[in-house]
């Protein structure tokens, strides 16, 4: 609401000096299908699920010379997260004054590694799902967007390269009703009721483009921000409400890109890691106090063979066994989890057919040894440690 | 279940491997175009520049790049399909259609910026680059008055 009235705001005072052209609207949809073989990837997947889509729409005006304003709604399904409930993706202001130096203002995407900002658009990419080594489902959540304002611009330096910048901070937005982070937090046994931010978080995003070497983009990015969850014991029979603050939680990825001519290989790692205490509302002392880390890596490469048709294959590393210790923080004596559950292999293989410019089918299978993005809630008989996934979907954009 | 791995070191293998794979190609290297068009890269008479170096010409064609070298606007355009399309994303962007059409959609539903001017045939990108304050634009036949060529540095005129 406040990045609506802040646009609206922006629009009404400006000069509309020299802008001539109307506003730009696009959309697109997605529908796919997801099958696994031995566990629920996502709920319900075991035995197949529709439960697989996603939509947005945008709209962009240029209402003065520099000045632009913009909104996206967004809405998905993903098993159990999503609910096909439509809010804000993104709305800001944005203030175009040099190209080494602009701003904006509202709610804004979070940069993270190359990828993250469009991962819910199907239509822009190869895979069907992202590398999940890096683009974690299950932390999808904490990586959205904030309610704030970035810089941002590209400088420059002749004979060397472009370098591309981002600096923004704000409040991290996160659904409290139909998020991702309710599947790691249900892992631990805590019902997530609401969020809310102790400071802002910072996002910084930096990306050099060679100019000896063109197709070529190197990448960082980086972000820390502390926020509470409030929420209660899950299973216990009353009520227990409680307070988890999750603090210094950083993520960081470092990547690499090439394209030449129809092929395109890139690679990324990731890092996170938070400090959390959980309280009994009222406390002062924490119950239980943990520290999570997680890293991965992918590599893939994808080459359009066909006039519209495209391949794509890859490796993806999730390493999670220095994280999810929020249960053995709670119950100290508790047995270890096995460790395949702290770990996910994915050797993934892409085809994606334009049957036109707008009209985009794809299909993916993925070979998995770990389960680590595999969730015992959504596996009440067990997880098997190896399994399959068979994705399909239909996209169409505007 | 195998060891635990350490991602590090086999990230850093697939960025070198990356990194090599991409030294392949000569830097500058051009793909071969699909055909002997030569497009030409046209501008409203307005427009103070004269000539372009090629990563200014990449850089507006990327959105990078949205003011000449007066302040003014530089409105962008671009065909919508075609050969003259195709040779030119190739031969000053080192793109492919599709990797272009892509990228500028990544840059919409990013909130990065709006469309380039999308027109359907070279007579409607020459009309729209006459009447328009600051446009740029490219087309494969002789640039007709009230339009101006821009040579392009490092390229045969």
């Amino acid at each position: 609401m406040a990045a609506c009235i802040a646009i609206v705001a922006a629009v009404l005072i400006a000069d509309p000096g020299s802008a001539a052209d109307p506003p730009e609207f696009h959309w697109t949809a997605s529908q796919g299908f997801l099958y696994s073989s031995g566990n629920n990837y996502i709920d319900g997947s075991g035995d197949g699920v529709w439960d697989f889509r996603e939509y947005a729409v945008n709209a962009q005006y240029e209402f003065a010379d520099n000045w632009r304003v913009g909104a996206q709604l967004l809405g998905r399904e993903y098993g159990s997260v999503g609910n096909d409930r439509v809010g804000l993706d993104w709305a800001l202001v944005n203030w175009h004054w040099r190209d080494w130096l602009g701003f904006k203002a509202g709610q804004i995407k979070v940069p993270f590694g190359l990828y993250h900002e469009t991962r819910d658009m199907d239509a822009l990419r190869t895979e069907i799902l992202l590398p999940q080594g890096v683009y974690v489902e299950y932390l999808r959540e904490v990586l959205t967007a904030d309610l704030g304002a970035a810089a941002y611009g590209a400088a420059r330096w002749s004979g060397a390269g472009t370098i591309l910048y981002q600096l923004q901070a704000g409040e991290r937005q996160m659904d409290p009703d139909d998020g991702d982070l309710q599947r790691l937090m249900a892992e631990s046994n805590i019902e997530i009721e609401d969020f809310s931010a102790h400071k802002p978080g910072i996002t910084a995003m930096l990306r050099f483009l060679p100019e000896a070497l063109q197709g070529l983009r190197l990448g960082a990015t980086y972000s820390i921000y502390d926020y509470t969850a409030e929420g209660a014991v899950a299973s216990s029979p009353v009520s227990i409400p409680l307070r988890v603050e999750v603090r210094d939680n950083e993520f960081a990825t470092c990547s690499i890109e090439y394209s030449l001519g129809n092929v395109t290989a890139a690679a990324e790692g990731m890092w996170s890691r938070y400090s959390s205490g959980a309280y009994v509302s009222g406390a002062e002392a924490p119950m239980a106090e943990w520290t999570d880390e997680f890293s991965g890596y992918y590599f893939r490469c994808g080459y359009r063979f066909l006039d519209r048709v495209e391949a794509a294959t890859g490796y993806s590393y999730f390493d999670a066994t220095d994280g999810m210790n929020a249960a053995r923080a709670f119950a100290p004596g508790a047995p270890p989890r096995p460790s395949h559950t702290l770990e996910q292999t994915d050797i993934y293989f892409s085809l994606r057919y334009d049957a036109t410019d707008n009209l985009i089918f794809k299909v993916e299978h993925h070979w998995l040894d770990g389960t680590a993005g595999i969730f015992e809630g959504e596996n009440p008989d067990g997880v098997e440690e190896r399994s399959r996934l068979l994705a399909m979907k239909a996209a169409v954009v505007f | 279940m195998k060891a635990k791995r350490n991602s590090i070191p086999l990230f850093c293998t697939a960025a070198l491997l990356t990194l090599m794979w991409s030294g392949i190609a000569p830097a500058g290297e051009e793909p071969s175009p699909s055909t002997k068009q030569k497009p030409r890269v046209i501008v409203n008479p307005s427009v103070p520049d004269t000539v372009l170096e090629p990563a200014d010409l990449r850089a507006i064609y990327a959105g990078r790049k949205t003011a000449w070298n007066d302040g003014s606007r530089i409105k962008l355009a671009v065909l919508r399909t075609g050969k003259c399309h195709e040779t030119f994303l190739a031969r000053f962007l080192r793109k492919t259609p599709s990797q272009f059409l892509v990228y500028w959609r990544k840059r919409i539903f990013a909130g990065h910026g709006r469309a380039p001017k999308i027109m359907e045939s070279e007579s409607k990108m020459l009309e729209y680059v006459r009447s328009t304050k600051g446009a740029i634009g490219y087309l494969c036949r002789e640039p007709v008055k009230g339009t101006r060529e821009v040579h392009i540095r490092g390229t045969a005129k």
